[in-house]
Formats: structure tokens, sequence, C-alpha cells
């Protein structure tokens, strides 16, 4: 948990360090200390906002980053440490979510040590051991299926310059992505919203 | 299903792609790939199919007198053989009620075919109905892309006004149930109180025999006594209290806990009684007996709260009473008396031949007054209730209740009103 908490230190420098400074017109250092600073502080103080805040912040440095990078025609990065930096936002943002659920938990049980409290905790620890080795497992196993996709799709020489076979290809990616997401799953009724 | 986060990422991997495509740049477009395979994974294992939770929560006690603590009981069983990582069951608490044991948001992972039993207790709060619930088991999987919810509606605890031992006041109406009671029903019968006398007959109750009586007149002379039956009545509680905020607030419970004593009283005696709560929140019910009747007034004097009335508390308790009791019987009224249009109605029911007892809880004058207008606003108030009391006194009975005094006391101290015959 303490790697979740502390990820900003490492994550935001790594991320928007390796963006060109000409893309970031030189302010990369002020935007890696105002989004450790947001993160840190949301982490620290259990602030869910701020923490998601930073994360999606970071998750546009990155977009904004490599648009910019081919705007300015300043090389590309690696694609595999793309994949790496953009999945482990994803990682992180979703790790951090379920710690502050932790936080939450332990914190409205106030230091109490009556029997109960004690089992909600024990659950509690156990479930976030469970949650981010589950959120651990579906990221490294999107990550891997990912770049194997991208190799066979490297084996396979098509131009996305063509409109035509541009247009279809976005058809076949957005249908395949609904049938993913919407697959052996009814859609969404709304979620009770407690008074 | 699946939830609004999964729709965001849909839209994130859109853009993605509308960009790759816009900059022909293949990398950004790749980033597409991730997401859907996130998806992909957490629909295979991040969460099964078909989730069938079986939850369920049980108050006990589902109603109290304030004088215990409420434990609250949740299962919540798997019933399927796929294990569920991420369980949240949030049991919705009223803000009054704060927990002691357990907790109300449980984050929890379950087996196959497993169940988990949780208890949460707290100090009984104070008077009123407080709905406990929802009660909400959601199963996610751990991205929180899809999302399967259970939900138990609310139950309600009620936590009612303890009624008091309270000694009865002389009640006497005129209308009288064919039930033995406590009440003298001026005529022959099975009771406790001197009647009589009458010559002594061929099969009468040895001990009944008047020895003092029977030496005096040289022949056997038997008591006779007075038969005592039960009556209806009626126990209206003036809810529309607007005082003092700090003091409104004991002079309500007051009458509240003054309804509780009287109305159970009564019931143990035998009699029916009903109940009409009249403010702003109205409430009724009818007279009945019994225990479990007892409930039911106590269950409608949880729900009690001060409030300003719109309907006329004269119109209500004259058109109610009316309605549901019978000519001549007794009605029970408790109220501070700051409303003086109550004089109307009680003189109408005095007028259709009720008996009517108005029991008053008095209002503690403030500590300190914070201008001299409000001083002067004060002692026109208990003016203008003194007059009502005065002038309720000639056609009723009325009792005044000072905060601190037993309630027992004051009514002990209540008579019958003696009809007194002019020449």
């Amino acid at each position: 948990m303490l790697v979740v908490r502390l990820h900003y230190l490492v994550l935001v420098p790594w991320i928007v360090l390796a963006i060109p400074s000409q893309v970031l017109l030189g302010l990369g250092i002020l935007l890696v200390l105002v989004i450790m600073s947001v993160g840190l502080y949301g982490m620290l103080t259990k602030k869910q906002m701020s923490v998601t805040l930073a994360s999606v912040a970071l998750l546009l440095v990155l977009l904004a980053g490599k648009v910019g990078s081919d705007l300015a025609r300043a090389p590309a990065p690696d694609t595999a440490v793309l994949l790496v930096q953009f999945v482990s936002v994803i990682f992180f943002m979703e790790a951090s979510r379920v710690v502050l659920s932790f936080d939450r938990e332990s914190s409205e049980l106030g230091g109490r040590t009556d029997e109960g409290a004690r089992a909600v905790i024990e659950r509690s620890e156990k479930w976030v051991r469970g949650q981010l080795v589950g959120q651990a497992r579906l990221s490294i196993g999107a990550l891997g299926l990912s770049l194997v996709l991208l190799v066979l799709g490297g084996f396979t020489s098509v131009s996305i310059n063509q409109l035509a076979f541009s247009a279809i290809l976005v058809l076949i990616v957005v249908g395949a992505l609904l049938f993913l997401i919407t697959q052996r799953r009814e859609p969404e009724t709304r979620s009770v919203m407690l008074p | 299903m699946f939830t609004r986060k999964a729709s965001l990422y849909f839209v994130l991997a859109a853009l993605f792609l509308i960009l790759g495509l816009l900059f022909q740049d293949w990398q950004l477009a790749s980033m597409v790939l991730p997401i859907a395979s996130l998806f992909f994974l957490s629909n295979i294992w991040g969460l099964p199919e078909k989730v069938e939770l079986a939850i369920s929560h049980q108050i006990v006690p589902s109603d109290s007198f304030g004088d215990e603590d409420i434990c609250v009981n949740i299962r919540v069983s798997n019933r399927n053989s796929d294990p569920l990582g991420n369980v949240e069951i949030d049991e919705h608490l009223p803000s009054e009620i704060k927990v002691e044991s357990g907790a109300s948001r449980v984050l929890t992972q379950l087996g196959p075919r497993d169940n988990i039993e949780l208890a949460l207790t707290f100090h009984s709060p104070i008077r009123g109905h407080y709905r406990v619930g929802p009660l909400v088991a959601r199963v996610q999987d751990p991205l929180g892309f899809y999302l399967a919810e259970n939900i138990v509606e609310p139950e309600i605890l009620s936590i009612m006004p303890k009624p008091e031992r309270i000694r009865g006041a002389e009640l006497r109406p005129r209308h009288l149930g064919p039930w033995p009671g406590t009440i003298p029903a001026r005529t022959l019968g099975p009771g406790t109180e001197f009647y009589s006398l009458r010559d002594y007959v061929s099969g009468d109750d040895p001990k009944r025999i008047n020895w003092k009586s029977s030496a005096r007149h040289g022949r056997l002379i038997v008591n006779e006594m007075e038969a005592e039956r039960v009556t209806d009545v009626m126990i209206v509680l003036d809810t529309d209290v607007s005082y003092y905020e700090t003091a409104e607030a004991e002079l309500f419970e007051r009458g509240v806990r003054a309804a509780a004593s009287m109305a159970s009283f009564l019931l143990r005696q035998g009699n029916r009684v009903g109940m009409i709560l009249q403010g702003e929140k109205r409430g009724v019910v009818s007279p009945a007996f019994g225990k479990r009747h007892e409930r039911n007034i106590l269950f409608l004097l949880a729900g009690a709260k001060p409030g300003r009335a719109s309907l006329s508390t004269s119109y209500v308790i004259t058109l109610l009473t009316r309605l549901m009791l019978p000519a001549k019987a007794q009605i029970v009224i408790i109220s501070p008396l700051l409303d003086a249009t109550i004089l109307g109605g009680v003189r109408e029911l005095a007028g259709a031949g009720y008996s009517i007892l108005v029991l008053s809880p008095s209002p503690n004058a403030p500590a300190i007054f914070e201008s001299e207008i409000e001083e002067i606003a004060y002692r026109m108030l208990m003016l203008e209730r003194s007059n009502t009391l005065l002038a309720l006194e000639k056609i009723c009975t009325v009792a005044q209740w000072s905060a601190g005094v037993p309630l027992s006391t004051v009514l002990a101290g209540v008579r019958r009103q003696r009809l007194v015959i002019r020449v």
C-alpha cells in the first residue's frame, strides 16, 4: 500500500520528463511539481477528488505529450514504454481508489477495538490485498495482451492513410470495444444513491 | 451491468482512436489496445456472469422504549460457486444513530457459497421512527467496470415513549361500557365502593352483612356496592407547541410522556382508548382495547413532532371525537394551552355532554430574556394562557402540570366536577 501512496513521486517525473521539453513549453518541472503535490496531498489527506484529479491530469499530459510530439515533429517514444506508462497510470489511479476506500473504512471505525470493528478491519485488509492483486493481475494481463497484439499487428502491413480502410478500422475497433464491454452484461440501470 | 466508469474508459478509447487517425499516428491508435484488453480481462476474470447474492437485515428489537442497545444483524450469502473478490455492503443509518460496535459499511470478499454475518450495535436513539436501510450489497470487478447490486428495503426502528406508572385521576364520564372496570357507574353492581343498604334476602353472601346496621334495625341488612365499569376515552395530544426554542422540546416531550402514560394506564384498567395527535403532523388511533392497541398508540406517539397546526385544533378535536367516540364519553386533552382557540372546541364538546379533563404541562420561564420586548411578549403569552385556563375551569376539569412534579401527583389531585344544584 505504501507503493500506491507514494507512486506519484516516481510516476509523475517518469512520464512528464519523458515528453520533449518544447512540447510542454519548458514547463515540465512545474507540471511535475503541481501534479505530484496534488496527488500526494490527496493521498496523505485521504481526499479522493485530489487523487483522481492528479491521475486524470497525468493521463491528459501523457495524451497531450503524444499529440504535441506529433505536431512538433519530435521523435516518437518507444511504443512499449508508452503502453507501460499508460497502463501504470490506470493501475495506480484504480489502486489509489482502493487504498482510499480502505482508509475511509478504517477512519469510520475511529480506532475502535471492539470485536465487530476488529472483524471489519480484518475483512477490509483482506479485501484491499485481494483488490490490489486483482488489479495488478488485470493490468499486467492487459499490458501483455496489448504487446502481443501489437507484435501480431506489426506482421501485417497496412496503411492507415487509406481513408476507406481507416473508416472500416474505426468501425471494427469501436464495435469490438462495445462487444467487449457489453458481452455477458446487462446495460446499466441507475445505481442506488443512498440518501 | 457495466458502470459509468466503463463508459468513460470507452470514451477515452474512442478519443485515442480518433486522435490516432487524425494525426495518422499508429502509436496513439494503439493505446486503444490496453483499454480493450482491460475490458476483455475484466469481463472474463473480474466478475462472474451471474451473481446471486442473498442479503437480509434484521433489527433487534424493532421497537424499544429507548433504554436498551439496538442490534442490526446483516447476512450476506454468495449462492454461486464463483468467488466474489470485491463486495461492498452498505447499511444506511440515519445521522442520529452512532454505531458502537461493528460498521455500517463493510468491504469484503466472499468465497464460493460463502456467507457472512455482520452485527452492528448502537445505543437507542431518542424517541422517533428511524429508517434503517436500505441495505445495499454491490459486487464489482477489481477495476469497477461491471457491477451487480442487491438491495433490501429499509426497516423501521421505533423508539417509543416509555409510559410512567401512574395512579389515575378520578374520571367520571356519563357514558360507560357494559364490562367491569374501575369507573364508578352510579348503579348497583359488583364493585369496591359502598353504594346503599338493603334487607338481607336468602342467598346473599354473609360477608356483605352490615352488622352495625343490622343491630340498629333489628333485622339483617346487607351492604350494596356501586358497579364499576369501563369507559371510552379519547386522548388528544396538542403538538402545536410554539414556545422558546430551548424550552419547547422539554414542554413537548412532557406532553408526549403524559399521553403515553395516560393511554397505558387507562388501557390497563380495561378502557377503550384512542389517540389524536393534533399539530403540523396529525395522527389518529381509533379507540380499542388491549396490549397490542397500546403498542399502536405508543407507535403513533413515537413519531410525534412539534409543529404549527394547519387546521384549527378546535375543529379537529370536535370533528374526530364526535366521529370516533360515543356521546358523553371521556376526553383527555393534553395541551400547554399556548393557543387560546382550543377553548371553542372544548366548550362545544362539553356542551355535547362529553366529560373533559385538560392536562396542561406548564411552560418553564426562560432563565434570561434577551430584550425587554421578549419579556413583555412572554408575560402576555402567560396572561393569555391564564385566561384560557380560567375559562376552561368553568366548563371542565383542568390540571396544571409543572416541570419536576410527578404526573401521578398531578392526577391524584384531579377530582371530578360535582354537579351543583342551584335553587
